[in-house]
């Protein structure tokens, strides 16, 4: 399955992906320890302000452009496209899956409800990728590696891309197989195979499972997800509150109120997602919200 | 560029040397990966089979051209070369003369160009000239009303009439040039003439030599026709191309859209409808049946039908392993991924059908009839189906005319005992091994130990519903038993063997699905009395039987059933009948009453209620009922209280495109394809339940038919035809009138199985000696497989019931007519009769209908002139009747009711006197000219071979006045009652 024409770009993004992430750890230590050493790693020849566009840039892109389309023709003549029939919509493929590259968005559905993994996840993420330079302001780490002088930034980075990004990837292509199920990676793909679903919304854990209300569920969809709604807010205003009062006091300080909270909230809701994650792993959660009257679920 | 001062260099991201290495080797690269390109995307497979077809079609002219020289009569093409040779001298002789000739004649044709060219110039001018004279005072003319022209007007016309005499002076000069062009030419080809006429001569007689010598050079893969198709320059007329043909009326279903079908198989199968490569190697081969598919006079022309359409396949791929095909065995698939890498492809839902199948496509256009013409494959196909009664549990579009294929057991109380019923239901193999009726009970699926006892209450149940469910009958005819040896003759020759089958009259390899039941052990099973009843009369027993009354006398059926009852099976009658278990019965009933939608929601009280209603008789019918409707008795046997239930069977109109993922094939390691399962499904229908956890009530319900490979086989083929592809008019085949109304008629001849007597349709065609599956045996068991089973007892076929074989161009309706309703011995000194069927007036319309519309004769009345002989005519036709000692074999005169057996021919061809009621007389015109054109194998001597004639005394030895004059002294000696001896 690794070898199939469909999975080359993917098998292949996981090795660059981990020889340039240790590349720039590696620089980035080397770096720091000049930096710790007292060294100006600023005058370093890459950090240099002044490139001749020719040759230095003109000329190795045009022997990037050689490389590439060598490259591509020969991908092209191997490889055959991985063609197949028309489509049937009586014979739909089972697993049905995105673009490799969308893969990772596909696997949130998993996890939560399409409004929030189609639509407001989505968008999140490309007006938090906007909104970096303006919340970042930071100028340390130009044009040199370092790790050192911005952790937070570099950990959160990499979480987000290596592990929310790029390693549900992976999963959706290699460890998704028939219905969705989840396969071991040498485990046949058996499209008859089985797994007991039994998810559960917050609220009925509360009034079912703890028999609050005689076990029976309030008609009113409000007070039922009370306590859901409740833990909603709190998580999405209280813990940036916390964060700035708190933990992430000189942050705070540093980047002002507007700029933090915008942050923090973007930080929190890459954080739901493997929240959400161990609670639906760990103890079935469905649905923290769940008013499907209104089609509103989280 | 490239600036090498050091100071410079510094400034420098990158080192320039490294900047202009890297650039000449990414460039050398980018070099060979574009050659590399070019030529993978060049080098096609189909142009190497092009290029080598090229080099076979040069070989086989060539071989032609030589075997076309080879037939030449030496002496005569020395003859005609010599003529020619004599001929050329003579013109050399005439040299000088020619040459002067010659000279002229060049001269001639200088004169002619120059005063052609005079005269068009000068037609030119003249032309201007009058658009010009119009132009300035014909407007005038017009508007003034003016009858006279002016004076300056009529000056203009004198001059452009002048200018007119000049042009047809000159016209004429220059036709006098090109005649004396021509005389000159002609004479000079006179001179010439012996040698063109023997040149013409020699041409002619070499004609085929030269064809194959021009198309052998034409086939020669020239330097030129290779640069016509190398790389960048075959864009314009390549040599090398791809062959498409694009068929309107046949359309590929992409889901989202119909469109043309499109096949490119042609551009390697380069002679697949080119005669002469039969024997070559593929995929140089031609099709084997040109006859039928592909040849340009078939009734499938190529351009009409293409490939894919019976085929299967990707037609538009022109790559081996692309365009989906299949191999027919391990045997071949081995090949094939030795030589071409073949490898299944998985995406591709309409893989070529195996060769084995392919016939089977054929049902997806010819819907309308049952059978199709000249398939012998898919005929067998659709009989095995039919025989092997498919059709009553599983609904097939275009089936559903027919009659439930088994028995009715609606009076089964008075024709079979208990016992029997119960020992048969359980295993009917013990009882009849050739038997139709499958295993329903203890198959394959039901071998633990409760499943097996829930069967055997299941089987006790059934027949206590059925019993229960019977009506009384009471048989009428109590005769004695004859003499069984005088039965078993009389068996064999009266036509029981034209439906029936009998141990006695095996015929080896011959199918156990025929139209009727195999009696080898008959008589375990019914009594004398009833055996009699229906020999004496099947519909008194039961209305819809098919079975004809043949017309037994007392005697003979005293015989008959003395024979049948003697064919016993010791062993069947020796086995337990056993007993129900009640408690197990009540078990079962609960499975059942716990699924019932009637007691939901269900609980144990409500079911233990229901249950405790019943008296134990009561709840072994009860759980009979459901047992039947669970097992799907009634698909096949008409049981009353099930008059309105839907068969259990799928139904199968779209078998042949069902998606293969939609197939369950459990847990069961056979290839993923559809006739894989379809095959596997016959061999062992319960096999998918194999190592799948089931409740009772869910398992698998197919019985087992013990289908053997060829009758699989056949089945698979069948339902690989029944495709969801949507043929259209211009190329399903669409019966007009007169083909419906003829169809109406063949359906009525296969309902009551006609054709297990008579051949009556082109259902068979023989497979020619050199096809590559041609098994002679297989062959002649094929040949009365289809129809005229019973010739397959005959040595001498013409023994045997006779061919039907335009039949509605022969007979007169209205006889035919009376001898359906009441059929009589025709041909007397035959053993086998004609039975009665007891058609209803409707069905005897149809047939005769059917006929005539078949024969395209006149429908309903015939004129039939009063026979037109002059005396001298009729004196002459008797003396040609006596001489042609038709006698010998035809009667002409009342015949005799019994025929002695002393091998002589008298009474094997029908008597005379019947021609006049019962034939076309343009049909008894034919027949005398060619009996055996008519009717291959006849015993009828054709007596004016080649249309010369046996009496050439008679009638001026004018075959064709004989012909007509005996013609009508056949129909005179009928009227009136002339006997001839």
């Amino acid at each position: 399955m690794v070898a199939k024409p469909d999975n080359i770009p993917i098998v292949a993004m996981l090795f660059l992906l981990l020889f340039f992430t240790w590349l720039s750890i590696h620089k980035a230590v080397i770096n720091d320890k000049l930096i710790d050493a007292g060294q100006d790693v600023e005058n370093k020849k890459e950090a240099k302000e002044l490139v001749y566009t020719w040759p230095d840039l003109v000329f190795s892109e045009f022997i990037c452009t050689i490389g590439v389309w060598c490259l591509l023709l020969a991908w092209a003549i191997v490889l055959k496209a991985p063609l197949e029939e028309p489509a049937n919509p009586v014979d739909t493929p089972n697993p049905s899956k995105a673009p490799w590259y969308f893969l990772g968005l596909q696997e949130m559905l998993v996890y939560y409800d399409p409004w929030l993994a189609g639509v407001v996840f989505p968008t999140l993420i490309i007006v938090g990728l906007i909104l970096i330079p303006y919340i970042d302001t930071n100028p340390k780490g130009n044009g040199y590696y370092t790790f050192k002088e911005r952790p937070f930034a570099i950990t959160t980075f990499l979480f987000g891309f290596l592990i929310l990004w790029n390693l549900l990837i992976v999963y959706g292509t290699f460890l998704r197989g028939p219905n969705w199920n989840f396969f071991g990676p040498y485990e046949v793909w058996d499209i008859h195979k089985l797994e007991v679903l039994r998810n559960v919304n917050l609220s009925e854990y509360i009034f079912r499972e703890f028999g609050l209300n005689g076990g029976k569920l309030p008609d009113n969809p409000l007070l039922r997800e009370s306590l859901g709604i409740l833990l909603t807010i709190a998580y999405m205003v209280g813990v940036p509150i916390l964060l700035a009062r708190k933990w992430m006091k000189k942050t705070y300080e540093e980047l002002g109120a507007a700029r933090f909270y915008i942050m923090a909230v973007l930080l929190i809701s890459m954080a739901a997602l493997p929240l959400k994650m161990v609670l639906r792993w760990t103890i079935n959660l469905k649905y923290i919200v769940a008013i499907p009257e209104a089609f509103f679920n989280i | 560029m490239a600036n090498n001062t050091p100071e410079e260099q510094d400034d420098r991201f990158y080192r320039p040397s490294l900047l202009w290495k890297a650039f000449g080797i990414g460039s050398v690269i980018m070099l060979v990966v574009t050659i590399w390109m070019v030529l993978d995307d060049f080098g096609r497979e189909w142009k190497a089979y092009q290029t080598e077809f090229f080099n076979l079609k040069e070989k086989k002219y060539n071989e032609w051209a030589k075997e076309a020289a080879g037939e030449l009569d030496e002496d005569e093409l020395n003859s005609l070369k010599e003529q020619l040779a004599n001929a050329t001298k003579e013109v050399l002789g005439q040299e000088k003369q020619r040459e002067k000739m010659e000279g002229e004649l060049v001269d001639l044709q200088t004169k002619m160009k120059n005063t052609l060219n005079d005269f068009q110039v000068a037609k030119g001018e003249w032309d201007v000239a009058k658009y010009r004279y119009e132009a300035h005072y014909g407007h005038e003319f017009a508007a003034s009303d003016a009858t006279a022209l002016d004076a300056e007007a009529a000056k203009a016309l004198a001059q452009l009439n002048k200018e007119l005499a000049q042009v047809q002076k000159l016209k004429d000069i220059a036709n006098q040039a090109q005649v004396n062009y021509e005389s000159k030419k002609a004479a000079i080809a006179e001179l010439a003439t012996a040698q063109t006429e023997a040149e013409k001569a020699l041409k002619k007689y070499r004609a085929n030599i030269d064809r194959f010598e021009t198309n052998r050079d034409d086939s020669r893969f020239t330097l030129t026709k290779a640069a016509r198709s190398a790389p960048l320059v075959d864009f314009a007329n390549p040599v090398l191309r791809i062959n498409q043909i694009v068929l309107s009326d046949i359309r590929d279903d992409l889901n989202f859209a119909q469109v043309k079908k499109i096949d490119r198989c042609t551009t390697c199968h380069l002679a697949i409808d080119l005669k002469g490569f039969e024997n070559e190697k593929q995929p140089f081969r031609t099709h084997p049946r040109l006859d039928v598919m592909l040849g340009s006079t078939s009734p499938h022309p190529i351009n009409q039908i293409g490939c894919t359409s019976c085929h299967d396949g990707r037609g538009q791929s022109v790559d081996f392993v692309r365009s989906a095909h299949t191999p027919r065995n391990e045997e071949q698939k081995k090949e094939w991924e030795k030589k071409y890498h073949w490898h299944e492809m998985h995406h591709v839902e309409e893989k070529m059908l195996p060769l084995q199948f392919t016939e089977g496509k054929c049902i997806t256009c010819h819907k309308q009839t049952e059978y199709v013409p000249r398939a012998a494959k898919v005929n067998k196909s659709i009989q095995t189906f039919r025989f092997a009664g498919c059709y009553g549990c599983h609904r097939v579009e275009g089936w559903d005319h027919l009659r439930k294929p088994a028995p009715s057991l609606e009076k089964i109380k008075g024709k079979v005992t208990r016992d029997w019923f119960v020992k048969w239901v359980r295993d009917p193999k013990a009882f009849n091994e050739h038997t139709r009726m499958p295993q329903v009970f203890h198959l394959s699926n039901m071998q633990t130990e409760k499943f097996s006892a829930y069967q055997e209450a299941e089987i006790f149940a059934i027949t206590d519903y059925v019993y229960a469910n019977s009506e009384d009958y009471n048989p009428n005819v109590w005769l004695p038993l004859g003499n069984s040896e005088r039965g078993k003759e009389i068996f064999g020759q009266v036509g029981c063997l034209g439906c029936h089958q009998i141990d006695d009259y095996a015929i080896e390899g011959q199918t156990r699905f025929g139209a009727a039941p195999d009696l080898s052990t008959v008589g375990s099973k019914v009594s004398q009395k009833w055996l009699q009843s229906w020999l004496k009369n099947p519909r008194h027993y039961w209305a819809e039987t098919t079975m004809p009354s043949l017309r037994l006398s007392d005697r003979e059926i005293s015989d008959v059933s003395a024979y049948l009852l003697s064919k016993k099976n010791e062993e069947f009658e020796g086995l337990e009948t056993g007993k129900p278990v009640a408690e197990v019965q009540r078990e079962v009933l609960r499975e059942y009453l716990l699924r019932d939608p009637k007691l939901a929601p269900v609980t144990d009280t409500k079911v233990e209620d229901e249950l405790s209603k019943l008296s134990s008789h009561q709840l072994s019918v009860e759980l009979g009922k459901r047992a039947i409707g669970r097992v799907g008795c009634y698909g096949c046997h008409t049981i009353k209280g099930f008059e309105n239930v839907a068969p259990i069977g799928a139904e199968l109109s779209e078998a042949g495109s069902k998606l293969v993922k939609k197939l369950d094939f459990g847990l069961i390691h056979i290839p993923h394809t559809r006739y894989d399962w379809y095959d596997q499904k016959l061999e062992e229908p319960r096999i998918f339940d194999r190592g799948i956890a089931k409740e009772y009530l869910d398992t698998l319900r197919m019985p087992w038919f013990r289908f053997n490979e060829a009758e699989r086989q056949d089945l698979v083929r069948f339902l690989m035809g029944q495709t969801n592809e949507k043929r259209g008019p211009g190329a399903a085949k669409i019966l007009n009138a007169h083909e419906a109304k003829a169809q109406e008629g063949m359906r009525l001849i296969h309902k009551y199985n006609c054709q297990g007597c008579h051949i009556a349709q082109d259902m068979y065609v023989a497979t020619p000696e050199d096809a590559p599956d041609y098994d002679e045996d297989a062959e002649n068991l094929k040949k009365y497989m289809l129809e005229g089973r019973i010739l397959a007892h005959y040595e001498d076929p013409t023994l045997g019931p006779p061919s039907l074989w335009g039949e509605g161009k022969k007979v007169i309706s209205k006889w035919l007519y009376e001898f359906l309703q009441k059929p009589y011995p025709l041909r007397g000194a035959l053993k086998v009769r004609m039975p009665s069927f007891q058609f209803s007036n409707d069905e005897l319309n149809t047939i005769v209908v059917g006929w005539a519309n078949d024969g395209g004769v006149e429908f309903p009345f015939v004129d039939q002139p009063r026979p037109q002989l002059t005396a001298y005519e009729l004196q002459e036709a008797a003396k040609l009747f006596g001489r042609l000692n038709c006698t010998l074999c035809h009667y002409a005169g009342p015949q005799p009711t019994t025929f002695s057996d002393d091998g002589g021919s008298k009474g094997l061809a029908p008597n005379l006197w019947e021609t006049h009621k019962r034939l076309h007389r343009g049909w008894v015109r034919d027949w005398l000219h060619d009996p055996a054109k008519l009717m291959p194998g006849t015993r009828m001597p054709g007596f004016w071979p080649d249309g010369s004639s046996p009496a050439p005394d008679i009638l001026g030895g004018d075959s064709e006045k004989q012909i007509r004059a005996l013609t009508e002294y056949l129909y005179y000696i009928g009227e009136n009652k002339v006997v001839r001896k």
